[in-house]
């Protein structure tokens, strides 16, 4: 007995719209992978001509060639990689301990009355508070190892997580829990065949959102107390003027953002495959 | 009476628009420099901007590195700073001026706990120093590790992070700007302890920016003229400039705290071959590191981002420059 608190309707409607597009929309013979590359090689175009054309400071506004020898450079150095595995370390952490702490505060405070009114207020209260400004706090909390990184990438992504679960069931339609319960489900059968497939789209999308956030966090948490990573690498590359050094940071996590999306999207479509 | 109205009516607007005319507005990339650059605090005080013709607009910014950037990038007329972005900015061939140095503080000094361990510098070997990464303060800090045959981890931390790290242990030593002293001994409190440290003196210089210089270089040579005096009433009346200090820094720096570190200053508004070999020798620490590596850090290099002519223009022979 799975639920889904959808309109099935809507993804055809989606299909509708798309196809009703002006004709401005690209050939259907490119696939979408094609249609990425040429994107990301029109913009390279682009930015080549402006850094050329003598109106920007090169050594400010470096151009694509300058930011991938730049990068060859930070490989050959053997940083490309170390920042990378380091960040990437801190990033999984701090994801893995926020979603899971989110998933599970989000279902209490959305199916307990006890959780909800003491604890929605002030999580409320923590949301508009953003995550560099905890970051004086969390080296004077857990220090200037991993601790502190940990604790600010999870308090960005537990947020996010939480307000999205909390949202996914405590919005499930009345008639579904009548219904499992007339069918006498008991209340561990309800939360598990009904609560939770219904709020695991709005879990799914929380958890997206959570790693997009990671990534923002991890940079904030990544410019004090830190040795490597790329937020480190990126302030060491600020203090030097190597603004090409920094593009590079900045398109890594850029690029990893994008490939974590498009994981999240295909592990999802499979995890909550009634939804598609 | 409906003449004098007129008048009155046209006449007003000239009036109120009066002083802008006469007081040229330079806008100045300030940060918690009120030790370091006291000059602007007394010509302000004394009325020598004034008197040249200049307004000074101070912008504030967490650090000089922060103002520099603002700098070049056309925001800012002048900016007060240490000498290590001066050095990064002409390897990496920005478009900025070094006017003069304004002071030099020589009690420069590595902070640590009794928990460390450590009583002078080979005490901190294998261990942990946090320090903010990519300033002079890291350049001194490497220098006095390589010459006493050290080798310790750096970790990189904001100034008013450090203190709160030594004190939890999360490192063995702090190494941090002039003006950040007072808050770690005030953190620290008893534990408080220093290492002797290399005699590098922290050079404090005011840049401008290179359209500023083109369009105002007049402007620029009354600005150094009211700091030149202001520099002049410092030595003749130093109790008075610090009593400006005091009133002007407000309850961030104590009278008492200005007495006690103004000795550790050397200040005098000058142009000499010690900046370039200073910039030069920081310079070739960072060709080593290999973060800038298609620039020859040579005193040349270095010549190329100072413009003497404003200084020349109100003190000739504060300008010794090879």
């Amino acid at each position: 007995m799975t639920v889904s608190s959808r309109d099935a309707s809507v993804p055809e409607a989606n299909k509708a719209a798309r196809s009703s597009l002006p004709a401005l929309a690209a050939p259907a013979w490119l696939g979408p992978g094609l249609r990425a590359g040429l994107a990301i090689l029109g913009f390279a175009g682009l930015w080549t001509l402006v850094t050329v054309s003598g109106l920007v400071n090169r050594e400010l506004f470096p151009s694509p060639a300058m930011v991938w020898a730049a990068a060859v450079e930070l490989g050959e150095e053997g940083a490309l990689g170390s920042d990378l595995a380091a960040s990437l370390g801190r990033a999984a952490i701090g994801f893995a301990l926020g979603s899971a702490a989110g998933v599970m505060v989000g279902l209490l405070t959305a199916r307990t009355r006890l959780f909800s009114a003491a604890l929605t207020p002030l999580l409320t209260l923590l949301r508009p508070i953003p995550a560099i400004a905890l970051v004086p706090l969390a080296i004077v909390w857990f220090g200037v190892g991993e601790g502190s990184k940990y604790f600010v990438i999870a308090y960005t992504v537990f947020l996010a997580v939480w307000l999205n679960t909390h949202h996914g069931a405590a919005g499930i339609a009345g008639t579904y829990i009548r219904a499992s319960r007339s069918l006498g489900a008991g209340t561990r059968r309800e939360f598990f065949e009904v609560v939770l497939p219904a709020a695991a789209p709005h879990i799914v999308a929380g958890l997206r959102m959570g790693a997009a956030l990671a990534f923002l966090s991890l940079v904030a948490a990544e410019l004090s107390g830190a040795s490597s990573g790329i937020g480190y690498r990126i302030q060491e590359s600020r203090q030097f003027f190597r603004t090409d050094r920094l593009f590079v940071g900045l398109i890594e996590l850029g690029a990893l953002g994008a490939l974590l999306d498009v994981l999240f999207v295909a592990v999802s479509r499979r995890v909550i495959h009634w939804e598609h | 009476m409906l003449h004098t109205l007129r008048v009155l009516l046209l006449g007003l607007p000239l009036v109120l628009a009066a002083p802008a005319f006469a007081q040229k507005v330079v806008t100045v990339g300030w940060g918690s420099y009120a030790m370091d650059a006291p000059q602007f605090l007394v010509a302000s005080e004394k009325g020598y901007f004034k008197e040249a013709g200049i307004e000074p607009k101070f912008i504030p910014f967490q650090s000089g590195r922060e103002g520099f950037e603002a700098l070049i990038g056309g925001q800012l007329d002048v900016n007060v700073m240490a000498e290590f972005p001066a050095v990064v900015g002409t390897m990496r061939k920005q478009p900025f001026s070094v006017l003069a140095v304004l002071s030099r503080y020589a009690a420069n000094r590595l902070i640590t706990t009794p928990a460390s361990g450590a009583s002078d510098l080979a005490g901190l070997s294998g261990k942990t120093i946090g320090l903010p990464l990519g300033t002079n303060v890291q350049f001194m800090v490497d220098e006095d590790l390589k010459r006493a045959g050290v080798k310790a981890q750096i970790v990189n931390l904001t100034p008013p992070d450090l203190p709160p790290a030594l004190l939890r242990g999360d490192v063995d030593a702090i190494a941090t700007f002039p003006n950040a002293f007072g808050g770690a001994r005030r953190i620290l409190g008893e534990r408080y302890r220093e290492l002797p440290v290399s005699p590098y003196a922290t050079t404090f210089v005011v840049a401008a920016s290179r359209e500023f210089l083109a369009k105002d270089a007049a402007v620029a040579t009354k600005l150094l003229g009211a700091l030149t005096r202001a520099d002049a009433f410092m030595s003749s009346d130093p109790a008075g400039a610090q009593d400006i200090v005091a009133k002007t820094a407000g309850k961030t720096l104590t009278l008492e705290a200005i007495r006690a570190g103004w000795g550790h200053y050397h200040y005098d508004v000058a142009l000499d071959g010690g900046l370039l070999d200073l910039m030069a020798r920081e310079g070739a620490w960072i060709r080593e590191r290999g973060i800038v590596r298609d620039a020859d850090p040579s005193a040349a290099l270095f010549r190329s981002s100072v413009a003497d002519a404003p200084l020349k223009g109100v003190a000739p022979a504060k300008v010794t420059l090879p």
